[in-house]
C-alpha cells in the first residue's frame, strides 16, 4: 500500500513535470513567435504609416500648387456666370450663377486650410527605426486587458502623428512613457502565460491582414492614383504638379479675358 | 496590385476619409479627370493635324471637333476648326459666323493668331460696336507680340475706328510690327513719317521703311520709293533707280507705276543733277 502510494505520487510528480515542461517549451515556441510577429507588426505598420504621410504631404502639395489655382478659375467662372447672368436676366443663366458660386466656393473651402501644411515627407533612418523599436513594443495588439489597450492605443495615436510630422523627440517620448509604465508585470504560472502569448499572437495576425487590407484600399483612393503619376512623370525628368499648375493658369488667363471681352460688350450695351 | 478594386467599401471610406474630406476628394478627382481629358485631346489633335497636313481636310475636321469636345479649353484646335469653316474646307459651305464662334473660343484662351482673325471678322463687320470688338481683340494679340495684329491696331488707331483717332499710337504700334518685319507696318510707318503722322516729319526715315518694304515685294512701298527718288526726298535723286522701283511695282500691276513709268520713255543712262 505504502509502496504502491509511493508509486502513485512519484508518477503524478512526473507528469506534473512533464506537463510543466511541455507548456513551457510550448511558450518559448510561441514567445519567439509572437517575437517574430511582432517585428514583422512593427515593419508593416512602418510601411503603413509611411505610406499615409506621404500621401498626406503630396495631398498638400497638390492642393498648394494646383488646388489654389482651381479656386482662382472658379472664383473666375463665377464672376463670369454672374455678369451673364445679369446681362441676359433668364432664369437658366441666374440658375448657372448660383451653381458657380456653390462651386467656387467649395473649391475655396478645399484648399483653405492647406496653405501652411507641411513639405516632403522624407523620414530618415533613426526616426524610421524608433518609430518600429515604438511599434514593436507599444503595439494595441500586444494588451493584456482593457486599460492596457486603452493606453496604448492611445501612445501608439501620438507615435504615429510624431513619426508623421517627422519629430524625432516627440517619438522618444513616447517610448519612455511606455517604459516608464513597465516592470511591474507579475509573474505567472506558465499556462497562463500561454494563453496570454496566444491571444497577443491573434490580434497581431488579424491586424496584420487589416494592414495590408487597408493599404491596398489607399493604394487605389484617387489621391494615390495621382501620386503614381507624378512619380512616373518624375522619373521620365518631369514636374506633373507644375505641368498641371501651367495648364489651369492659361484658363485661369482665358477666363479673365473672357470676363474682360464680356465687360466690353456690356459696356457697348449699356452706351 | 493586382487586387485594384477596393474590396469592403467601408473600408475604402474609411480609408480615404482619413485623409481627404469630401471637398478635397473632389479637388483631386478633378484633377485625374483634367490629365485623363487632356491627354485624349491631345491624341485627337495630334491625328487631326496629321490629316490637315495631308490635305485629307474633312476627317480632319472631324478629329479637331472630337478634341475641343474632350478638351474644350484647345485653343489650336478651335483655330484651325475657324480657318475650316472660314475657308470652307473640310465642311459643307463657308461659314463665318461659325468661324468666328470658333476663333472666339480660341481667342479666350489667348490664341493670337485666333484674335487677330476674331478682331478681323468683327472689322468687316463693320459697325461701330463691331470695331471696338475688333480693337479689344487686335490690341490682345499686339500686346502678345503678334506682329500682323500690331499692324492691324495700327490701322484702327491711325482711322479712328473702334478706338479714337490717334496718331501716335498708330506710329507706335506699326513700328513694333515694322521691326518685326512686317512689310505693310513698313510701308504704313513710312508714310507717316512722309507725312509726320504721330511722329516727326522725316523723309529719310520714310524712305528707309519704304525701302525695306519694297525690297520685301510690296509694290505701294516700291512705287512710293520710286517716287521719293524721283523727287529726291530722303535721299540723292536717282532717275535710274527710280525706273528700277516703277517697274518692279508695274510688274506686279501697280497702276500709279505704270503711269509713271510712262514719263520715263527710256531709262535714261545719265544721271540728271
Amino acid at each position: 500500500m505504502a509502496i504502491g502510494l509511493a508509486f502513485h505520487v512519484f508518477a503524478m510528480g512526473t507528469q506534473l513535470i512533464r506537463r510543466a515542461s511541455q507548456v513551457e517549451e510550448e511558450l518559448a515556441a510561441r514567445r519567439a513567435e509572437l517575437s517574430a510577429l511582432q517585428a514583422e507588426l512593427a515593419d508593416r505598420e512602418l510601411s503603413l504609416t509611411t505610406l499615409l504621410a506621404e500621401l498626406a504631404s503630396f495631398q498638400g502639395r497638390y492642393l498648394r500648387e494646383v488646388g489654389v489655382l482651381y479656386a482662382e478659375l472658379d472664383a473666375w467662372n463665377a464672376r463670369i456666370a454672374e455678369l451673364l447672368a445679369r446681362c441676359e436676366d433668364t432664369e437658366q443663366a441666374h440658375t448657372d450663377a448660383a451653381q458657380a458660386r456653390v462651386q467656387a466656393e467649395q473649391t475655396a473651402r478645399a484648399v483653405r486650410a492647406e496653405t501652411a501644411q507641411q513639405r516632403e515627407f522624407k523620414p530618415s533612418l533613426k526616426l524610421k527605426r524608433l518609430y518600429r523599436e515604438v511599434a514593436r513594443k507599444v503595439h494595441p495588439d500586444l494588451a493584456t486587458d482593457n486599460t492596457d489597450r486603452a493606453r496604448r492605443e492611445r501612445l501608439m495615436a501620438e507615435a504615429n502623428a510624431a513619426y508623421q510630422r517627422g519629430d524625432i523627440e516627440a517619438l522618444q517620448r513616447v517610448l519612455d512613457e511606455y517604459e516608464s509604465g513597465e516592470g511591474y508585470t507579475l509573474l505567472t504560472e506558465a499556462s497562463v502565460e500561454l494563453e496570454r502569448v496566444i491571444r497577443q499572437i491573434g490580434q497581431i495576425r488579424s491586424r496584420l491582414s487589416q494592414i495590408e487590407q487597408q493599404m491596398t484600399a489607399f493604394r487605389a483612393s484617387s489621391l494615390a492614383k495621382l501620386k503614381a503619376r507624378a512619380d512616373a512623370a518624375k522619373s521620365d525628368g518631369r514636374d506633373l504638379l507644375a505641368e498641371m499648375a501651367l495648364d489651369v493658369k492659361g484658363r485661369i488667363a482665358a477666363a479673365c479675358l473672357r470676363f474682360d471681352s464680356l465687360s466690353i460688350s456690356d459696356e457697348v450695351h449699356e452706351q | 496590385m493586382s487586387n485594384d478594386a477596393p474590396q469592403k467599401g467601408e473600408l475604402v471610406s474609411t480609408a480615404s476619409g482619413g485623409l481627404a474630406r469630401p471637398e478635397v476628394e473632389s479637388l483631386i478627382l478633378r484633377g485625374l479627370q483634367d490629365l485623363t481629358v487632356a491627354a485624349q485631346a491631345e491624341q485627337f489633335f495630334s491625328w487631326a493635324v496629321a490629316n490637315w497636313n495631308a490635305r485629307r481636310y474633312e476627317s480632319a475636321v472631324g478629329l479637331f471637333s472630337h478634341c475641343v469636345k474632350c478638351g474644350p479649353h484647345h485653343a489650336a484646335a478651335h483655330f484651325y476648326l475657324g480657318v475650316a469653316y472660314y475657308q470652307g474646307i473640310g465642311v459643307p459651305q463657308k461659314d463665318p459666323a461659325q468661324a468666328a464662334n470658333c476663333w472666339r473660343k480660341a481667342a479666350e484662351q489667348g490664341y493670337a493668331q485666333a484674335q487677330n482673325n476674331l478682331a478681323g471678322l468683327c472689322e468687316q463687320a463693320g459697325s461701330g460696336e463691331e470695331y471696338c470688338e475688333a480693337a479689344f481683340w487686335y490690341a490682345k494679340a499686339a500686346e502678345q507680340g503678334y506682329a500682323t495684329a500690331q499692324f492691324n491696331l495700327g490701322v484702327l488707331y491711325e482711322l479712328g475706328r473702334g478706338v479714337p483717332q490717334d496718331y501716335e499710337q498708330a506710329a507706335v504700334w506699326y513700328r513694333k510690327a515694322a521691326e518685326q518685319g512686317n512689310a505693310a507696318a513698313q510701308f504704313n510707318l513710312g508714310g507717316m513719317f512722309r507725312l509726320g503722322r504721330g511722329v516727326r516729319q522725316n523723309y529719310a526715315h520714310a524712305a528707309s521703311w519704304y525701302r525695306k518694304a519694297a525690297e520685301q515685294g510690296h509694290a505701294g512701298a516700291q512705287y512710293n520709293l520710286g517716287a521719293m527718288c524721283t523727287l529726291g526726298h530722303g535721299m540723292r535723286r536717282d532717275f535710274t533707280e527710280a525706273a528700277v522701283w516703277f517697274r518692279r511695282a508695274a510688274g506686279q500691276g501697280d497702276e500709279l507705276a505704270q503711269k509713271a513709268l510712262e514719263s520715263f520713255p527710256a531709262a535714261p543712262k545719265g544721271r540728271s543733277t
